[in-house]
């Protein structure tokens, strides 16, 4: 007999291809910022947009970060209920909007100092921007202010292609979440926090949870069109991240890009207790045998160790994987290795240390 | 339910159906995309795991409209927590009787304290709705209050015009089809709930542009 919940009413005879249905992201993300949301649904907005043959290249345009209070307060803007789909101009306009890109937008006249004053008149400069610059043949770009384009110094830039999540864009990804907010402690919000006591050395029992979920938001903010997943239970155990790409494509073609083993290297725990050398080299050798594991059981193109040192001597990624090396590349597992400060001082000693050390 | 508790429910339930509206850029909010989102919520909650307000209203010809709703609406205006603009009744012919036709808008400083708290209260719920109406508002004003006329439940021939579709009240909650078909898309795959929020209103939203 049939089960009763397959009945889908008025829509039984589009079952098929609602199960069909290709996936578009929309809604996946509801557990990250909404900034993060934000720039992700705006960069999927303008690829798809510039997908599309009538797609215009001639003017600049804003999207920002908005709640609702900020359309009851301004006058004169229009809703565009097909912006977040492709199928609306964006160029030559500010468009406000919320962390799925639907909203309200208004024309401004003018070149880009105009658009900069129409954002201060409607007193959104402060709030988190994207600045789209339109350039023909893939060169367009997206420059992210995620404090408004108050702080211009604050800015990241993103181009407007799709990229495969290769290695070495992955790792490139993790690069630009370490600088910003991994590298020191340094105006990172406390909840965000690496360390119990920094200037023991003592990391904090959430170091690693919190160092997956910053590299998750950067990975989600540059690749758009894949999901970011994060503790995949499975038979073989729980991965930390996978990188799947399943967006913009049919349910069966969905394509495992990567998946990333996280390690956190400590020497010292949150209440000061010490891990021994050989209990480290034991847990980065556990990690490519994960990453190994995972990647092969679960049919993932690329297996990466990413791990994050918090010791106290930066010895390099030479020295860390010497003894598994070999065996990494063997099992075709990617070794990614980042130095994380105790403080703006350490990092300052440190580079200044290497600099005499190297004349 | 106790009899009082429930135009407090209704009067909570339109507070943070306009806020979810306004976050979508859906502000000031038509009458008929208010009812329209209110029978969504009831039809797609069980997608998020919660509870519909209510699981049944009587199908009309020109779409969900719930008079409980619409009072509540009229309370809050009364009392200075929402602004209505462009007041009027109108007829509508298929169905005999007027409808108030208007438009809403949160008087913000009056209400912000008290979604703040239901935000805190019930962050499942407030989520669920704010995705709802992120979700809801890729639909062009002219289909706003419209669209419900293809959902799978409302849109349902075995139940007739002026006749209650039930998805839970009396009848088993099987009977959902709207959540039934939103459950329905990628069946190989682990959705996010808001996910289907997304896939089905786009779906809808193409039914209601192709018929």
């Amino acid at each position: 007999m049939a089960d009763p919940s397959d009945n889908a009413g008025a829509w039984q005879n589009e079952l098929p291809a609602i199960k069909n249905t290709w996936l578009t992201g929309k809604g996946s993300d509801t557990d990250l910022p909404e900034a993060a949301r934000f720039l992700r649904a705006v960069r999927l907005l303008v690829l798809e947009r510039e997908r599309l043959p009538e797609c215009e290249f001639d003017r600049t345009a804003a999207m920002v970060l908005v709640s609702g209070p900020f359309y009851e307060n301004t006058q004169g803007l229009t809703r565009c209920p097909f912006l977040n789909t492709g199928k609306d101009r964006l160029t030559g306009q500010v468009h406000y909007l919320g962390v799925s890109a639907s909203g309200q937008s208004r024309d401004y006249s003018g070149g880009d100092g105009d658009l900069i004053d129409a954002l201060v008149a409607d007193q959104a400069d402060a709030l988190p921007t994207v600045i789209y610059k339109p350039k023909k043949e893939g060169y367009s770009s997206l420059s992210w202010y995620p404090t408004g384009t108050r702080n211009l110094d604050n800015v990241h830039v993103f181009p407007v292609v799709f990229e495969e999540p290769t290695p070495e864009l992955i790792k490139r990804a993790i690069d630009g979440v370490y600088q910003g907010e991994l590298k020191t402690p340094d105006g990172v919000p406390s909840e965000a926090w690496l360390w119990e006591k920094a200037s023991m050395g003592w990391a904090s029992n959430k170091a690693e949870a919190r160092v997956q979920r910053a590299v998750r938001i950067g990975l989600h903010a540059r690749f758009p069109n894949c999901r970011i997943k994060a503790e995949q239970p499975e038979k073989d155990g729980r991965t930390d991240l996978e990188v799947v790409g399943d967006f913009g494509v049919s349910p069966d073609a969905t394509t495992n890009f990567a998946v990333l083993e996280m390690k956190v290297l400590r020497e010292k725990g949150y209440t000061g207790n010490t891990y021994a050398p050989n209990t480290i080299a034991a847990h980065i050798k556990e990690g490519v045998n994960q990453a190994y594991t995972y990647g092969t059981d679960r049919k993932f193109r690329d297996r990466m160790l990413c791990c994050f040192d918090m010791r106290a001597v930066n010895v390099g990624p030479e020295s860390v994987y010497s003894a598994v090396k070999s065996e990494a590349e063997t099992l075709g597992v990617h070794l990614c290795f980042w130095y994380l400060y105790r403080s703006s001082k350490h990092y300052r000693e440190c580079m200044a240390a290497t600099a005499l050390k190297t004349g | 339910m106790e009899p009082e508790i429930v135009p407090r429910q209704q009067a909570v339930r339109v507070l943070v159906i306009l806020d979810a509206l306004a976050q979508a850029g859906v502000v000031p909010t038509p009458a008929r995309a208010l009812h329209e989102l209110a029978y969504l919520a009831n039809v797609l909650s069980p997608v998020f795991n919660l509870a519909p307000l209510d699981a049944k209203l009587l199908k009309r010809p020109s779409g969900p409209y719930y008079p409980e709703l619409q009072q509540a609406i009229d309370h809050l205006v009364g009392r200075g927590l929402v602004d209505a603009h462009n007041v009027e009744y109108r007829l509508v012919k298929e169905e005999k009787r007027y409808r108030v036709v208007a438009s809403y808008r949160l008087r913000r400083a009056m209400v912000q304290a008290a979604l703040a708290r239901h935000g805190q209260v019930f962050p499942e719920e407030a989520l669920f709705l704010r995705e709802l109406a992120a979700a809801y508002s890729v639909l062009s004003d002219a289909q706003l209050g419209c669209a419900a006329l293809e959902d799978a439940r409302y849109a349902d021939k075995a139940v007739d015009q002026n006749d209650v579709i039930d998805f839970g009240e009396y009848e088993s909650p099987t009977k959902n089809f709207s959540r039934n078909a939103a459950m329905a898309f990628a069946p190989s795959k682990q959705l996010e709930p808001a996910e289907r929020l997304y896939l089905y209103l786009d779906h809808l939203g193409r039914r209601v542009a192709h018929g």
